[in-house]
Formats: structure tokens, C-alpha cells, sequence
């Protein structure tokens, strides 16, 4: 697969430059108008398609704030966060980070960002290197950037560990990752992701490998790291019910775009788009009565991203939608309360 | 009588560390028509009990005890021919977590279907083909599937294509081992619509394992709440979800996000113990928070007429 432009996806000089602010006042992060479409070659001679993973997604995410993208897989979620610090390079829009366009710095150019951002990876057993001890893991962020003296660098993992409440920290230092469960790994993962005392951590499906009750514990960790570091998170989920109760705001994804995206009371509480109505309905909360009742569950499954519906791209599977107007016109994030923006022509 | 009853269940595993208790004294009974919902963390031993009723063991059994009766036959007195000619498939069936992934890519799903009835039955093929296609039907997909490979389908048709191999010897249980836990959550709700829906029609029982509390109301008439592998607590679902007895269930409840109520999830400390040295009297008693004296030596009983929870907070008298 490659990386590649597709139709009208040019990064021209003559598209309006979002409003930036100077550096540690504004939103951490904005997007704007983020493309990103993966050429596919299906055979040599015939020509590229393009797989249209994130198509014209605009968001900011404020400093100290948790943002859940949530979305079935596919809908181009997990290319969404790998894109907003760079990990792939966008085919259209702007990455604007800290008031500094980011869109197209070449890689080399880039190791401020590497330091200011992170990431935690889905799977804690593969990203966590088996060769290494728990202390080599924790220390490589920081002699890649050439922080510290050796004595700082083991006061740095020592504090790492203790932040992700593995503790005391000596008696983990000089173990392997084998010899962890799947929810200590991902605290090392978690831990590592914060030795370089960084900006915005992108966790994508951080607990999605891990036991229900493991779960909960990683996710209040993040939260508390978030809220006494001040770091903006980036939550990326298919779990509703965990984003609700972990993050400030909740983007909902469908088809490589955002379809709502607001407060998340706001959003949960008054669902305005059918998609997320749907989601909603999907997931059952424990209650005996669930088994009399059929679930409101959608039929068909998401669209292949490389010949999107026309229009609304949620339309062949929405139940309110108006022939003429939904499968024809794609509706704008329009903001119809405050905060709470939704795409959809019948939204009120 | 029970379709199934399980006394005293018993399969532990040989390892080079000692004894692995995955199941250590597990009793229960399904009802016909009813659902019997196994719930607990991974490693409790949900699905060692889901081999054990199969008797799909790996090599290393160190040993394999207990009484099981379904239909009014003493399966365990069975020799593993007869087992195999009388029980597996033909009166329990199972839906594997994952098992969409291990359906051939070279033989059409149709054929995978019909093949139990065939090497079961001695069926003629188009008979079993035949009776593939009402089954293909009834878990809601259209003819032509028959005809499809595995690659052509999507996650959510090719669960449902494992619940049709399930469902065609016309089992009296099927065991749903995780069933949507690789799908997204709409298809989920299909597939657990799929599940209701041919429960209420061919008044099937099922054994629903999982470790989603939520998901388990979806099915569950009665629940079995499993920990280290006991079962700390068997109810109604009307009793055990409103009203948890042990501890370890209300400590589950209160640590699975609900999506339609403020109340924040609260993790459970600590981890489940190592099953080769489980912890003395209650299993539970290192992480619980009422614990006393008593727990750490003597293993509960149970308590209670028909939400019966083993704890000793519920002895008469404290």
C-alpha cells in the first residue's frame, strides 16, 4: 500500500489557512479538513484506486482535554489518530499543532513533535519489546532524544513507574515483559508514553486486549494522569460506554468522516445523528428484562471506503433518510447546539 | 427434570508449574428452553468448563471427575466412541470464540454445514444439503450463501454461518462460547437478535459464556457467576442482576461501564489468582473487601433458595 494523493486532494497554497494562535494559548491540536487516501493498486495495469480512510475530518482538541473518537472498525478512526501527529502523512487539509502547520514538515524536521506527542499502541503484547527489561523500555524515549544524565534517565523511569502505580518501582525495573500480565504491560506502555512528559498521547483501543475489570483500572489511570498532568488525550474506541465515562468530548466516526461530535452528556444524553442513536441502541446495559426485547440493531454493515455511498454516506443503512436529499447532497458538521456539531439533513 | 445436570465438575490440567484447578467442583442445571449464562474474567474457567461438558480435553488432564446427565443419560459413564457417535454435536453443540476464523477457505460453507449430518447421520448428501439450506435460512441468510467460500463473507455472516453448523444436527444445548466478542457492536446486536429469535422458535437451551454482564441479560434466564474456577454464585436472572449476594458479583456489576446511567465503573482490586495454587477457603477472599477470619480458612457453602451465593457473610446468624 502507498500513500498517495487522490483526485482534488492537493495542499495548495490558495485554501484559507485556519486561524492559528501563537503557541501555548490556543487548542493543542486542530484539524482541518484532514484527508487521508490510501492508493491501492488492485493489479499492475490497472489504474490506482483510492481508499478514502479519513475524508475531510475538521476538529480541535484543547489542552488537557480527553477526546473519544468513536466508530465500528474501518471507519478510518485508528488512521485518524495516526495522521494528527504525523505517524502517516495526510493527502489533504491541515494539521495545525500548537499554532504551528505540521501538515507537511519533513520527518527529520520533526523530532520536537516525537517529544511533545505519544502514542499507546491496542496490543500491550506486541508492543512491548520481549528483549528488553522494563527499565531498558522505559529509558530508550529518553536516550533517543538525549535527555538527562544516566542517574536523571533512572529517576524518570523510577518516577514513570510509580505514576502508572507499579510499585515499588525496583521491583519491576529489571523484569521482562513476560513476566507481566497484560494490564501491567500496558501500564509499561502507558508509563512509556509519559517519560517524555509530552503534550497529547493518541491510546488507540488502549484496553481493548485487556479483561473487563482491567479495563476500568487503566482507563482511571489515564484519567488521573490527564488530569494531573494536564495532558490532552486522544481516545480511540468502538466501546460507547467507556468513552462516556472517560473523556470530555466524543467524536463519533462513520465512513472516514465525523458525523457528531460534541460534549459527551451532550452527545449521549440528546443523540442528535441516526448513527449514533443507532450505537446507542446497540449496546445493552445489564437488565433481566433484555431478553424479551429485540434490539434496535441496524441491518447491512459499514460501506467499503473505496466507493462510498453518495451523500450521506450513512444513508442506504439510516432509517429516517429522504430520497432526493440525503443519497444526493452530503450534509456539512453543522453546530446545532452549543458545542454539539452533527451531519445530518434532519437533524434539529 | 433438567436437560442437564452438572454435579461436582472436575477437570484440571497437568503443567510443568503443578496442577492447573480450571475447574474445580462446578455444579448447575439448564432447564429446557433455558439459557444458562457462564460469566467471569479470562482465565476463571468458562471455557475449560464448556470442554469439559464436550469432552474436548487437551492431553495434559490430570483428572476429569464429576456427574453429568443430559437428556436422563449419564454422559460420563460414556466411552469416548460413544460419546463422540451419541452426544458431541448430535445432543451438544458448540459456537467456538473466534470460530468464524476457522471455517476451510477451500470448501464452500454450504458443504461445511451439511458435513456433521453426513458423518454423523449417514445422511444421503442431498438430503444434508437440503437440510443446510433450511438451516442457513433460519439464521437469516439468503440461498446463495450455500454456494459462497468463507473469504466472500463478511464477520457477521460467517458468525452466523458457525451457529447454522451448530444448529443443524438439531441439538438439545448449544454452547455459545464468546460468540460476538470478535464483531462490532452492531453486527453483535444482529447476531444476539439471531440468538433470541431461534431461541423462542425451536425452544433451544443454551449455555452462553462471556464475560460481558450486559451482553449476558441479552440471553440469560439463569446466571452462574464463575471465579477461579468456582462458581461463586447461581441465580435467576431476575435475582442476581437487581440484587448480587457475593461480593464478587457486585464488584463485577459495579465495574461494567453502562452506557444509560451516571454511575461511574469502579475496578475490582488486585487480580484472579493463580489457579495452580488458588487461594485457601474462599477463592475470592484476598480481594474482597468484607473478608474476615473465616474466609481465609473454610470454603463457603452455599446460601440461599434459588439465588444461592457461596459466601460467609450469608451464613444465618452473622
Amino acid at each position: 500500500m502507498e500513500i498517495a494523493g487522490g483526485p482534488g486532494s492537493a495542499i495548495g497554497p490558495s485554501e484559507p489557512v485556519p486561524e492559528t494562535s501563537p503557541p501555548g494559548t490556543g487548542p493543542i491540536l486542530v484539524l482541518d479538513k484532514l484527508q487521508v487516501h490510501f492508493g491501492l493498486r488492485q493489479a499492475f495495469f490497472k489504474p490506482k484506486v483510492y481508499l478514502k480512510a479519513v475524508d475531510g475530518v475538521s476538529l480541535e482538541i484543547a489542552r488537557g482535554e480527553t477526546l473519544a473518537i468513536v466508530g465500528e472498525s474501518g471507519c478510518g478512526k485508528t488512521t485518524l489518530g495516526r495522521t494528527s501527529i504525523r505517524l502517516i502523512d495526510p493527502t489533504g487539509g491541515r494539521i495545525i499543532y500548537d499554532g504551528q502547520d505540521i501538515t507537511r514538515t519533513k520527518p527529520r524536521d520533526l523530532m520536537w513533535l516525537r517529544r511533545k506527542t505519544q502514542i499507546v499502541p491496542q496490543d500491550p503484547y506486541a508492543s512491548v519489546n520481549p528483549a528488553y527489561t522494563i527499565s531498558k523500555i522505559l529509558e530508550e524515549p529518553l536516550l533517543v532524544h538525549k535527555v538527562g544524565t544516566p542517574a536523571e534517565r533512572q529517576e524518570r523511569v523510577n518516577a514513570a513507574l510509580e505514576a502508572v502505580k507499579l510499585t515499588p518501582p525496583d521491583r519491576f525495573v529489571q523484569k521482562y515483559s513476560h513476566m507481566l500480565s497484560g494490564g501491567q504491560r500496558q501500564r509499561v506502555a502507558v508509563a512509556r508514553s509519559l517519560i517524555l512528559d509530552p503534550e497529547l498521547i493518541i491510546a488507540d483501543e488502549p484496553v481493548s486486549m485487556l479483561d473487563a475489570s482491567v479495563r476500568i483500572s487503566i482507563l482511571s489511570l489515564m484519567r488521573q494522569i490527564q488530569v494531573d498532568r494536564h495532558v490532552a488525550f486522544v481516545y480511540i474506541t468502538h466501546d460507547l460506554a467507556t468513552a462516556k465515562h472517560f473523556s470530555d468530548r466524543i467524536g463519533i466516526m462513520y465512513a472516514g468522516k465525523v458525523v457528531e461530535l460534541g460534549p459527551v452528556k451532550a452527545v449521549l444524553n440528546e443523540p442528535l445523528h441516526p448513527y449514533t442513536q443507532a450505537l446507542m441502541n446497540a449496546i445493552p446495559d445489564p437488565d433481566p428484562q433484555n431478553r424479551f426485547r429485540t434490539l434496535a440493531a441496524l441491518p447491512g454493515e459499514p460501506p467499503m471506503l473505496i466507493n462510498p455511498p453518495t451523500g450521506c454516506r450513512f444513508h442506504p443503512r439510516c432509517p429516517i433518510a429522504q430520497a432526493g436529499l440525503c443519497d444526493v447532497e452530503e450534509p456539512p458538521l453543522r453546530e446545532l447546539r452549543p458545542g454539539h456539531q452533527v451531519a445530518c439533513h434532519l437533524a434539529q | 427434570m433438567p436437560l442437564l445436570s452438572v454435579r461436582n465438575l472436575v477437570l484440571h490440567y497437568r503443567t510443568r508449574k503443578g496442577l492447573v484447578r480450571a475447574v474445580d467442583d462446578v455444579s448447575f442445571d439448564v432447564e429446557q428452553g433455558e439459557t444458562f449464562a457462564l460469566v467471569g474474567e479470562s482465565g476463571c474457567g468458562k471455557t475449560s468448563t464448556a470442554s469439559a461438558l464436550l469432552r474436548m480435553l487437551p492431553r495434559n488432564v490430570g483428572s476429569y471427575t464429576g456427574q453429568v446427565e443430559l437428556d436422563g443419560i449419564d454422559v460420563m459413564q460414556l466411552s469416548d466412541e460413544d460419546f463422540r457417535k451419541d452426544v458431541r454435536w448430535r445432543r451438544v453443540s458448540i459456537v467456538f470464540q473466534g470460530a468464524m476464523n476457522a471455517l476451510s477457505p477451500m470448501i464452500p460453507v454450504g458443504q461445511q454445514i451439511a458435513e456433521p449430518l453426513i458423518v454423523h447421520l449417514d445422511a444421503e448428501k442431498e438430503e444434508a444439503i437440503e437440510k443446510a439450506q433450511q438451516v442457513i435460512k433460519s439464521v437469516g441468510l439468503p440461498p446463495y450463501t450455500m454456494k459462497q467460500y468463507a473469504h466472500e463473507l463478511s464477520g457477521g455472516m460467517k458468525q452466523r454461518v458457525v451457529i447454522a453448523m451448530a444448529l443443524v444436527m438439531k441439538p438439545s444445548l448449544v454452547i455459545l462460547d464468546e460468540p460476538t466478542s470478535a464483531l462490532d457492536v452492531m453486527t453483535q446486536a444482529n447476531i444476539m437478535n439471531l440468538l433470541k429469535g431461534l431461541k423462542k422458535e425451536e425452544s433451544l437451551s443454551y449455555i452462553f459464556i462471556t464475560h460481558d454482564l450486559g451482553l449476558s441479560s441479552e440471553l440469560a434466564d439463569k446466571v452462574g457467576i464463575m471465579y477461579a474456577g468456582r462458581l461463586a454464585e447461581v441465580g435467576p436472572a431476575e435475582e442476581i442482576y437487581p440484587n448480587p449476594k457475593h461480593p464478587y458479583t457486585q464488584k463485577l456489576l459495579a465495574s461494567a461501564p453502562k452506557l444509560r446511567t451516571e454511575d461511574k465503573p469502579d475496578s475490582i482490586p488486585g487480580t484472579p489468582p493463580d489457579l495452580v495454587k488458588p487461594p485457601d477457603g474462599c477463592r475470592f477472599h484476598p480481594r474482597c473487601p468484607f473478608v474476615f477470619d473465616k474466609c481465609k480458612v473454610e470454603v463457603p457453602p452455599y446460601y440461599g433458595e434459588t439465588d444461592r451465593a457461596a459466601c460467609w457473610l450469608l451464613e444465618p446468624g452473622r
